[in-house]
Protein backbone atom coordinates (compact mmCIF):
# COMPACT_ATOMS: atom_id res chain seq x y z
CA UNK A 1 0.00 0.00 0.00
CA UNK A 2 1.50 3.31 -1.09
CA UNK A 3 0.84 6.07 1.43
CA UNK A 4 -0.03 9.60 0.33
CA UNK A 5 3.37 10.90 1.42
CA UNK A 6 5.27 8.44 -0.82
CA UNK A 7 4.59 10.79 -3.73
CA UNK A 8 7.09 13.18 -2.10
CA UNK A 9 9.87 10.63 -2.77
CA UNK A 10 8.97 10.73 -6.44
CA UNK A 11 9.23 14.52 -6.36
CA UNK A 12 12.62 14.19 -4.69
CA UNK A 13 13.85 11.99 -7.55
CA UNK A 14 12.45 14.46 -10.08
CA UNK A 15 14.36 17.29 -8.41
CA UNK A 16 17.60 15.28 -8.65
CA UNK A 17 16.99 14.64 -12.36
CA UNK A 18 16.29 18.33 -12.96
CA UNK A 19 19.39 19.36 -11.03
CA UNK A 20 21.56 16.89 -12.98
CA UNK A 21 20.13 18.10 -16.29
CA UNK A 22 21.09 21.66 -15.39
CA UNK A 23 24.61 20.58 -14.38
CA UNK A 24 25.04 18.65 -17.65
CA UNK A 25 23.74 21.59 -19.66
CA UNK A 26 26.11 24.01 -17.92
CA UNK A 27 29.10 21.78 -18.62
CA UNK A 28 28.10 21.36 -22.27
CA UNK A 29 27.43 25.09 -22.66
CA UNK A 30 30.87 25.90 -21.18
CA UNK A 31 32.39 23.71 -23.89
CA UNK A 32 30.30 25.54 -26.50
CA UNK A 33 31.69 28.83 -25.21
CA UNK A 34 35.19 27.52 -25.83
CA UNK A 35 34.36 26.11 -29.27
CA UNK A 36 32.48 29.19 -30.48
CA UNK A 37 34.83 31.58 -28.67
CA UNK A 38 31.73 33.20 -27.20
CA UNK A 39 32.28 34.78 -23.80
CA UNK A 40 28.56 35.54 -23.37
CA UNK A 41 27.81 31.80 -23.20
CA UNK A 42 30.46 31.43 -20.48
CA UNK A 43 28.78 34.20 -18.50
CA UNK A 44 25.39 32.51 -18.85
CA UNK A 45 26.85 29.33 -17.39
CA UNK A 46 28.23 31.21 -14.39
CA UNK A 47 24.85 32.85 -13.82
CA UNK A 48 22.90 29.59 -14.20
CA UNK A 49 24.85 27.91 -11.40
CA UNK A 50 22.57 29.63 -8.90
CA UNK A 51 19.64 27.48 -10.06
CA UNK A 52 21.64 24.35 -9.24
CA UNK A 53 22.49 25.71 -5.78
CA UNK A 54 18.82 26.41 -5.15
CA UNK A 55 17.86 22.88 -6.12
CA UNK A 56 20.45 21.48 -3.71
CA UNK A 57 18.82 23.45 -0.90
CA UNK A 58 15.36 22.28 -1.98
CA UNK A 59 16.45 18.63 -2.02
CA UNK A 60 18.08 18.92 1.40
CA UNK A 61 14.99 20.58 2.85
CA UNK A 62 12.66 18.02 1.30
CA UNK A 63 14.80 15.14 2.58
CA UNK A 64 15.02 16.51 6.12
CA UNK A 65 11.31 17.24 6.13
CA UNK A 66 10.53 13.71 4.95
CA UNK A 67 12.76 12.16 7.62
CA UNK A 68 11.19 14.28 10.34
CA UNK A 69 7.59 13.76 9.35
CA UNK A 70 7.48 10.24 7.96
CA UNK A 71 10.33 8.31 9.59
CA UNK A 72 11.41 6.41 6.46
CA UNK A 73 13.09 3.01 6.75
CA UNK A 74 14.77 0.55 4.39
CA UNK A 75 14.77 1.58 0.70
CA UNK A 76 12.96 4.85 1.43
CA UNK A 77 15.66 5.83 3.95
CA UNK A 78 18.43 4.84 1.53
CA UNK A 79 16.81 7.03 -1.14
CA UNK A 80 16.76 9.98 1.26
CA UNK A 81 20.41 9.50 2.21
CA UNK A 82 21.41 9.08 -1.44
CA UNK A 83 19.37 12.14 -2.47
CA UNK A 84 21.27 14.33 -0.01
CA UNK A 85 24.66 12.99 -1.10
CA UNK A 86 23.85 12.98 -4.81
CA UNK A 87 22.56 16.53 -4.74
CA UNK A 88 25.83 17.57 -3.10
CA UNK A 89 27.82 15.83 -5.86
CA UNK A 90 25.70 17.52 -8.54
CA UNK A 91 26.13 20.88 -6.84
CA UNK A 92 29.90 20.35 -6.97
CA UNK A 93 29.60 19.46 -10.67
CA UNK A 94 27.74 22.75 -11.16
CA UNK A 95 30.57 24.57 -9.37
CA UNK A 96 33.15 22.88 -11.60
CA UNK A 97 31.15 23.90 -14.70
CA UNK A 98 31.02 27.44 -13.39
CA UNK A 99 34.75 27.39 -12.68
CA UNK A 100 35.42 26.07 -16.20
CA UNK A 101 33.27 28.89 -17.64
CA UNK A 102 35.21 31.51 -15.68
CA UNK A 103 38.50 30.11 -16.93
CA UNK A 104 37.20 30.00 -20.51
CA UNK A 105 36.16 33.62 -20.11
CA UNK A 106 39.72 34.51 -19.11
CA UNK A 107 41.14 32.44 -22.00
CA UNK A 108 38.85 34.14 -24.52
CA UNK A 109 39.72 37.55 -23.13
CA UNK A 110 43.41 36.71 -23.53
CA UNK A 111 42.76 35.46 -27.08
CA UNK A 112 40.89 38.68 -27.83
CA UNK A 113 43.99 40.56 -26.78
CA UNK A 114 45.99 38.79 -29.47
CA UNK A 115 47.38 35.89 -27.42
CA UNK A 116 47.75 32.59 -29.22
CA UNK A 117 45.47 29.67 -28.33
CA UNK A 118 46.82 26.14 -28.60
CA UNK A 119 45.53 24.15 -31.60
CA UNK A 120 44.71 20.89 -29.78
CA UNK A 121 41.86 22.29 -27.69
CA UNK A 122 39.60 19.48 -28.88
CA UNK A 123 40.88 17.18 -26.10
CA UNK A 124 39.00 19.30 -23.54
CA UNK A 125 35.47 18.89 -25.00
CA UNK A 126 36.17 15.20 -25.61
CA UNK A 127 36.86 14.63 -21.92
CA UNK A 128 33.91 16.82 -20.95
CA UNK A 129 31.55 14.79 -23.13
CA UNK A 130 32.60 11.55 -21.44
CA UNK A 131 32.18 13.15 -17.99
CA UNK A 132 28.69 14.49 -18.76
CA UNK A 133 27.72 11.13 -20.29
CA UNK A 134 28.79 9.50 -17.03
CA UNK A 135 26.57 11.88 -15.07
CA UNK A 136 23.63 11.23 -17.42
CA UNK A 137 24.14 7.46 -17.09
CA UNK A 138 24.36 7.71 -13.28
CA UNK A 139 21.05 9.57 -13.11
CA UNK A 140 19.44 7.09 -15.52
CA UNK A 141 20.73 4.27 -13.31
CA UNK A 142 19.13 5.99 -10.33
CA UNK A 143 15.76 6.07 -12.08
CA UNK A 144 16.04 2.66 -13.78
CA UNK A 145 17.56 0.95 -10.72
CA UNK A 146 20.39 -0.23 -12.97
CA UNK A 147 23.38 -1.41 -10.93
CA UNK A 148 25.19 -2.80 -14.01
CA UNK A 149 25.22 0.64 -15.59
CA UNK A 150 26.79 2.02 -12.41
CA UNK A 151 29.67 -0.43 -12.66
CA UNK A 152 30.25 0.70 -16.23
CA UNK A 153 30.35 4.34 -15.05
CA UNK A 154 32.96 3.52 -12.42
CA UNK A 155 35.00 1.87 -15.18
CA UNK A 156 34.80 5.01 -17.36
CA UNK A 157 36.25 7.19 -14.62
CA UNK A 158 39.65 5.69 -15.32
CA UNK A 159 39.42 6.87 -18.90
CA UNK A 160 38.80 10.48 -17.82
CA UNK A 161 41.62 10.25 -15.28
CA UNK A 162 43.91 9.11 -18.04
CA UNK A 163 42.79 11.90 -20.39
CA UNK A 164 43.46 14.44 -17.65
CA UNK A 165 46.98 13.10 -17.13
CA UNK A 166 47.57 13.21 -20.87
CA UNK A 167 46.22 16.78 -21.09
CA UNK A 168 48.43 17.83 -18.22
CA UNK A 169 51.43 16.37 -19.98
CA UNK A 170 50.47 17.96 -23.29
CA UNK A 171 49.91 21.43 -21.85
CA UNK A 172 53.06 21.40 -19.72
CA UNK A 173 55.07 20.30 -22.76
CA UNK A 174 53.64 23.28 -24.65
CA UNK A 175 54.57 25.48 -21.72
CA UNK A 176 58.20 24.44 -21.97
CA UNK A 177 58.09 24.78 -25.77
CA UNK A 178 56.50 28.21 -25.60
CA UNK A 179 53.62 27.09 -27.87
CA UNK A 180 51.09 29.40 -26.21
CA UNK A 181 50.74 31.93 -23.44
CA UNK A 182 51.51 30.59 -19.95
CA UNK A 183 48.30 31.98 -18.49
CA UNK A 184 46.17 30.26 -21.12
CA UNK A 185 47.94 26.93 -20.70
CA UNK A 186 47.55 27.04 -16.93
CA UNK A 187 43.83 27.76 -17.29
CA UNK A 188 43.56 24.74 -19.59
CA UNK A 189 45.33 22.52 -17.06
CA UNK A 190 42.80 23.56 -14.43
CA UNK A 191 39.87 23.10 -16.83
CA UNK A 192 41.07 19.57 -17.55
CA UNK A 193 41.27 18.94 -13.81
CA UNK A 194 37.73 20.29 -13.33
CA UNK A 195 36.44 17.85 -15.96
CA UNK A 196 38.24 15.04 -14.18
CA UNK A 197 36.49 16.12 -10.96
CA UNK A 198 33.11 16.11 -12.73
CA UNK A 199 33.76 12.48 -13.67
CA UNK A 200 34.74 11.75 -10.05
CA UNK A 201 31.43 13.17 -8.83
CA UNK A 202 29.52 11.15 -11.45
CA UNK A 203 31.38 8.10 -10.17
CA UNK A 204 30.37 8.96 -6.59
CA UNK A 205 26.75 9.13 -7.72
CA UNK A 206 27.07 5.74 -9.43
CA UNK A 207 28.42 4.28 -6.18
CA UNK A 208 25.57 5.86 -4.23
CA UNK A 209 23.06 4.40 -6.70
CA UNK A 210 24.54 0.93 -6.18
CA UNK A 211 23.99 1.43 -2.45
CA UNK A 212 20.46 2.65 -3.07
CA UNK A 213 19.41 -0.32 -5.14
CA UNK A 214 21.43 -3.12 -3.59
CA UNK A 215 22.01 -1.87 -0.04
CA UNK A 216 25.71 -2.66 -0.61
CA UNK A 217 28.45 -0.14 0.11
CA UNK A 218 31.05 -0.05 -2.66
CA UNK A 219 32.75 3.26 -2.04
CA UNK A 220 35.92 2.04 -0.41
CA UNK A 221 35.77 -1.72 -0.11
CA UNK A 222 33.55 -2.77 -2.99
CA UNK A 223 36.24 -4.82 -4.64
CA UNK A 224 36.91 -6.83 -1.49
CA UNK A 225 33.26 -7.74 -1.22
CA UNK A 226 33.25 -8.83 -4.84
CA UNK A 227 30.59 -6.32 -5.83
CA UNK A 228 32.80 -4.53 -8.32
CA UNK A 229 35.06 -6.52 -10.66
CA UNK A 230 38.75 -6.07 -9.71
CA UNK A 231 39.67 -4.52 -13.06
CA UNK A 232 37.33 -1.62 -12.34
CA UNK A 233 38.86 -0.50 -9.09
CA UNK A 234 42.33 -2.01 -9.54
CA UNK B 1 10.45 18.70 34.38
CA UNK B 2 10.26 21.53 31.94
CA UNK B 3 8.57 24.68 33.20
CA UNK B 4 5.27 25.70 31.73
CA UNK B 5 5.22 28.62 29.38
CA UNK B 6 3.22 31.65 30.37
CA UNK B 7 2.86 32.97 26.84
CA UNK B 8 1.48 29.75 25.55
CA UNK B 9 -1.95 30.71 24.40
CA UNK B 10 -1.18 32.83 21.40
CA UNK B 11 -1.14 30.31 18.60
CA UNK B 12 0.81 31.41 15.59
CA UNK B 13 -1.82 29.90 13.34
CA UNK B 14 -4.44 32.48 14.22
CA UNK B 15 -2.38 35.20 12.63
CA UNK B 16 -0.29 33.32 10.04
CA UNK B 17 -2.67 30.81 8.50
CA UNK B 18 -4.63 31.72 5.43
CA UNK B 19 -6.94 28.72 5.86
CA UNK B 20 -10.50 29.65 6.78
CA UNK B 21 -11.17 29.03 10.46
CA UNK B 22 -14.01 26.81 11.55
CA UNK B 23 -13.66 26.09 15.25
CA UNK B 24 -12.79 28.98 17.51
CA UNK B 25 -11.80 28.44 21.11
CA UNK B 26 -11.95 31.94 22.51
CA UNK B 27 -12.19 34.40 25.38
CA UNK B 28 -9.50 32.61 27.39
CA UNK B 29 -11.51 29.41 27.46
CA UNK B 30 -11.26 27.50 30.74
CA UNK B 31 -12.81 24.26 31.93
CA UNK B 32 -13.25 22.69 35.35
CA UNK B 33 -14.06 19.25 36.70
CA UNK B 34 -15.56 20.34 40.01
CA UNK B 35 -12.94 22.58 41.63
CA UNK B 36 -10.14 21.35 39.45
CA UNK B 37 -9.32 23.58 36.52
CA UNK B 38 -8.10 21.37 33.68
CA UNK B 39 -8.02 23.80 30.76
CA UNK B 40 -6.47 27.25 31.09
CA UNK B 41 -6.90 30.42 29.06
CA UNK B 42 -7.20 28.78 25.66
CA UNK B 43 -7.54 30.77 22.46
CA UNK B 44 -7.18 28.92 19.20
CA UNK B 45 -8.69 28.84 15.73
CA UNK B 46 -8.99 25.48 13.98
CA UNK B 47 -9.11 25.62 10.20
CA UNK B 48 -11.84 24.23 8.01
CA UNK B 49 -11.28 21.01 6.05
CA UNK B 50 -7.85 20.43 7.52
CA UNK B 51 -6.56 17.88 9.98
CA UNK B 52 -5.51 19.35 13.30
CA UNK B 53 -3.73 17.09 15.78
CA UNK B 54 -3.75 17.58 19.54
CA UNK B 55 -0.64 16.15 21.18
CA UNK B 56 0.71 16.19 24.71
CA UNK B 57 1.34 13.92 27.68
CA UNK B 58 -1.50 12.20 29.52
CA UNK B 59 -3.54 14.63 31.56
CA UNK B 60 -2.61 17.65 29.43
CA UNK B 61 -6.26 18.33 28.58
CA UNK B 62 -6.22 17.47 24.88
CA UNK B 63 -9.01 14.87 25.12
CA UNK B 64 -11.03 17.11 27.44
CA UNK B 65 -10.95 19.92 24.91
CA UNK B 66 -11.83 17.53 22.08
CA UNK B 67 -14.80 16.17 24.03
CA UNK B 68 -15.98 19.68 24.78
CA UNK B 69 -16.37 20.39 21.06
CA UNK B 70 -19.52 18.28 20.99
CA UNK B 71 -20.24 18.76 24.68
CA UNK B 72 -19.58 15.17 25.62
CA UNK B 73 -18.34 16.43 28.98
CA UNK B 74 -21.86 17.60 29.78
CA UNK B 75 -22.34 13.99 30.85
CA UNK B 76 -19.79 14.46 33.65
CA UNK B 77 -21.15 15.86 36.92
CA UNK B 78 -19.87 19.19 38.22
CA UNK B 79 -18.21 20.52 35.10
CA UNK B 80 -18.26 24.15 34.11
CA UNK B 81 -16.44 26.46 31.75
CA UNK B 82 -15.44 30.04 31.08
CA UNK B 83 -15.01 31.65 27.68
CA UNK B 84 -16.58 30.21 24.56
CA UNK B 85 -16.24 27.72 21.73
CA UNK B 86 -17.73 28.71 18.39
CA UNK B 87 -18.14 26.11 15.66
CA UNK B 88 -19.32 27.11 12.21
CA UNK B 89 -20.17 30.57 13.46
CA UNK B 90 -22.35 29.47 16.37
CA UNK B 91 -21.48 29.09 20.04
CA UNK B 92 -21.78 25.51 21.23
CA UNK B 93 -23.00 26.95 24.54
CA UNK B 94 -25.85 28.89 22.93
CA UNK B 95 -28.82 28.17 25.24
CA UNK B 96 -31.06 27.79 22.20
CA UNK B 97 -28.81 25.10 20.73
CA UNK B 98 -29.94 21.52 21.16
CA UNK B 99 -27.02 19.31 22.12
CA UNK B 100 -28.41 16.50 19.94
CA UNK B 101 -28.26 18.72 16.86
CA UNK B 102 -24.73 19.80 17.82
CA UNK B 103 -23.62 16.18 17.97
CA UNK B 104 -25.13 15.55 14.55
CA UNK B 105 -22.93 18.31 13.20
CA UNK B 106 -19.90 17.03 15.02
CA UNK B 107 -19.21 13.33 14.65
CA UNK B 108 -16.89 11.47 16.97
CA UNK B 109 -14.74 8.37 16.69
CA UNK B 110 -13.32 6.86 19.83
CA UNK B 111 -10.14 5.06 20.81
CA UNK B 112 -11.80 1.68 21.06
CA UNK B 113 -14.04 0.86 18.15
CA UNK B 114 -17.57 0.53 19.45
CA UNK B 115 -19.98 -0.78 16.82
CA UNK B 116 -23.47 -1.61 18.00
CA UNK B 117 -24.19 -5.36 18.21
CA UNK B 118 -26.18 -5.09 14.99
CA UNK B 119 -25.56 -5.59 11.32
CA UNK B 120 -23.13 -3.39 9.41
CA UNK B 121 -26.13 -1.82 7.68
CA UNK B 122 -28.03 -1.09 10.90
CA UNK B 123 -24.96 0.43 12.52
CA UNK B 124 -24.85 3.06 9.83
CA UNK B 125 -28.56 3.84 9.62
CA UNK B 126 -29.17 3.70 13.37
CA UNK B 127 -29.31 7.42 13.94
CA UNK B 128 -31.35 7.95 10.77
CA UNK B 129 -33.96 5.47 11.96
CA UNK B 130 -34.13 7.26 15.31
CA UNK B 131 -34.69 10.48 13.38
CA UNK B 132 -37.61 8.79 11.60
CA UNK B 133 -35.93 8.22 8.24
CA UNK B 134 -37.02 4.80 7.04
CA UNK B 135 -37.27 4.93 3.26
CA UNK B 136 -35.21 1.96 2.13
CA UNK B 137 -33.74 3.51 -1.00
CA UNK B 138 -32.54 6.50 1.03
CA UNK B 139 -31.04 4.30 3.73
CA UNK B 140 -29.35 2.12 1.09
CA UNK B 141 -27.81 5.23 -0.44
CA UNK B 142 -26.55 6.45 2.91
CA UNK B 143 -25.03 3.04 3.71
CA UNK B 144 -23.17 2.87 0.42
CA UNK B 145 -22.04 6.50 0.55
CA UNK B 146 -20.85 6.17 4.14
CA UNK B 147 -19.05 2.88 3.59
CA UNK B 148 -17.40 4.21 0.47
CA UNK B 149 -16.43 7.37 2.37
CA UNK B 150 -14.85 5.21 5.05
CA UNK B 151 -13.00 3.08 2.45
CA UNK B 152 -14.87 -0.01 3.62
CA UNK B 153 -17.44 -0.56 0.87
CA UNK B 154 -15.35 -2.86 -1.31
CA UNK B 155 -14.55 -5.09 1.64
CA UNK B 156 -18.09 -5.49 2.99
CA UNK B 157 -20.54 -4.71 0.17
CA UNK B 158 -21.57 -8.37 -0.06
CA UNK B 159 -22.22 -8.74 3.63
CA UNK B 160 -23.71 -5.50 4.89
CA UNK B 161 -26.46 -7.47 6.58
CA UNK B 162 -23.96 -9.56 8.56
CA UNK B 163 -23.11 -8.69 12.13
CA UNK B 164 -20.67 -5.82 12.53
CA UNK B 165 -19.00 -7.80 15.29
CA UNK B 166 -17.58 -10.20 12.69
CA UNK B 167 -15.36 -7.49 11.22
CA UNK B 168 -11.67 -7.10 12.02
CA UNK B 169 -10.60 -4.35 14.43
CA UNK B 170 -9.53 -2.04 11.62
CA UNK B 171 -12.77 -2.66 9.75
CA UNK B 172 -14.83 -1.99 12.91
CA UNK B 173 -13.05 1.31 13.37
CA UNK B 174 -13.73 2.26 9.75
CA UNK B 175 -17.36 1.22 10.31
CA UNK B 176 -17.46 3.65 13.23
CA UNK B 177 -16.11 6.35 10.91
CA UNK B 178 -18.78 5.38 8.35
CA UNK B 179 -21.41 5.64 11.09
CA UNK B 180 -20.10 9.07 12.05
CA UNK B 181 -20.17 10.41 8.49
CA UNK B 182 -23.65 8.96 7.80
CA UNK B 183 -25.03 12.11 9.42
CA UNK B 184 -22.94 14.28 7.10
CA UNK B 185 -21.28 16.12 9.97
CA UNK B 186 -19.20 19.25 9.51
CA UNK B 187 -16.54 18.16 11.96
CA UNK B 188 -15.04 14.77 12.77
CA UNK B 189 -13.45 14.38 16.19
CA UNK B 190 -11.11 11.44 16.61
CA UNK B 191 -9.84 10.42 20.02
CA UNK B 192 -6.85 8.12 19.55
CA UNK B 193 -8.59 6.34 16.67
CA UNK B 194 -5.71 3.96 15.91
CA UNK B 195 -4.34 3.09 19.32
CA UNK B 196 -6.09 -0.30 19.35
CA UNK B 197 -5.13 -1.20 15.78
CA UNK B 198 -2.20 -2.98 14.14
CA UNK B 199 0.13 -1.04 11.81
CA UNK B 200 -1.66 -2.08 8.60
CA UNK B 201 -5.10 -1.11 9.93
CA UNK B 202 -3.54 2.08 11.29
CA UNK B 203 -2.15 2.86 7.83
CA UNK B 204 -5.60 2.41 6.30
CA UNK B 205 -7.24 4.70 8.85
CA UNK B 206 -4.53 7.31 8.37
CA UNK B 207 -4.98 7.22 4.60
CA UNK B 208 -8.71 7.51 5.17
CA UNK B 209 -8.19 10.59 7.35
CA UNK B 210 -6.11 12.09 4.55
CA UNK B 211 -9.03 11.56 2.16
CA UNK B 212 -11.75 12.68 4.58
CA UNK B 213 -10.28 16.12 5.05
CA UNK B 214 -11.55 17.01 1.58
CA UNK B 215 -15.03 16.94 3.12
CA UNK B 216 -14.65 17.41 6.85
CA UNK B 217 -12.83 19.47 9.42
CA UNK B 218 -10.96 16.87 11.45
CA UNK B 219 -9.48 17.13 14.93
CA UNK B 220 -7.50 14.14 16.13
CA UNK B 221 -6.07 13.45 19.56
CA UNK B 222 -3.06 11.18 19.43
CA UNK B 223 -0.26 10.00 21.69
CA UNK B 224 1.56 8.83 18.63
CA UNK B 225 3.64 11.74 17.42
CA UNK B 226 4.54 9.96 14.21
CA UNK B 227 0.85 9.69 13.52
CA UNK B 228 0.45 13.42 14.04
CA UNK B 229 3.25 14.07 11.53
CA UNK B 230 1.76 11.67 9.01
CA UNK B 231 -1.85 12.82 9.07
CA UNK B 232 -2.14 16.36 10.31
CA UNK B 233 -1.79 19.77 8.70
CA UNK B 234 -1.64 21.58 12.03
CA UNK B 235 -0.51 20.44 15.46
CA UNK B 236 -1.35 21.81 18.88
CA UNK B 237 0.85 20.82 21.82
CA UNK B 238 -0.81 20.93 25.24
CA UNK B 239 0.78 20.66 28.64
CA UNK B 240 -0.93 20.90 32.01
CA UNK B 241 -4.10 22.22 30.43
CA UNK B 242 -2.34 24.98 28.53
CA UNK B 243 -1.76 25.39 24.85
CA UNK B 244 2.01 25.56 24.61
CA UNK B 245 2.44 25.74 20.86
CA UNK B 246 0.14 25.63 17.87
CA UNK B 247 1.39 25.85 14.34
CA UNK B 248 1.57 23.97 11.07
CA UNK B 249 2.74 20.42 11.72
CA UNK B 250 5.98 20.85 9.82
CA UNK B 251 7.03 23.75 12.05
CA UNK B 252 6.02 22.02 15.28
CA UNK B 253 8.11 18.96 14.47
CA UNK B 254 10.98 20.49 12.52
CA UNK B 255 11.51 23.81 14.16
CA UNK B 256 9.27 24.33 17.20
CA UNK B 257 9.31 27.77 18.76
CA UNK B 258 8.95 26.64 22.37
CA UNK B 259 11.53 24.66 24.32
CA UNK B 260 8.83 22.53 25.89
CA UNK B 261 7.56 21.49 22.47
CA UNK B 262 11.09 20.64 21.34
CA UNK B 263 11.58 18.55 24.47
CA UNK B 264 8.29 16.71 23.99
CA UNK B 265 8.53 15.95 20.28
CA UNK B 266 12.13 14.78 20.62
CA UNK B 267 11.27 12.48 23.54
CA UNK B 268 13.26 14.44 26.14
CA UNK B 269 10.28 15.40 28.24
CA UNK B 270 10.16 14.95 32.00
Amino acid sequence: MDRNFHSELKQLKESIVLMAEKAMLNTTRAMEALKLRDISIANEVIEADREIDELELLIDQTAIRYMTLYQPVSGDMRLIAVAIKTSHDIERIGDEASSIAKRIGRILTAAGNGHVLPDNLVVIPQAARIATDMLRDAIEALIDEDVEKCISIIRQDKQVDSMNRSNFQGFTNMLSEGGAETEILLELVFISKSIERIADHATNIAEEVIYLHSGQEVRHAGIKKGIIPPEVTG
Amino acid sequence: MVETNKAATSPAISSDSTDPQYIQVKDNYGFWYGDTKVLHDLNMDIPKKKVTAFIGPSGCGKSTLLRNFNRMNDLVEGTHHSGDIVIGGRSIYDPKLEVISLRKRIGMVFQKYNPFPKTIYENIVYSLRIAGRSKKSHLDDVVERSLRGAALWDEVKDRVHDSALGLSGGQMQRLCIARAIANEPEVLLMDEPCSALDPIATGKIEELIHTLKDEYTIVIVTHNMQQATRVSDYTAFFYLGKLIEYNDTETVFMNPKEEQTEAYVSGRFG
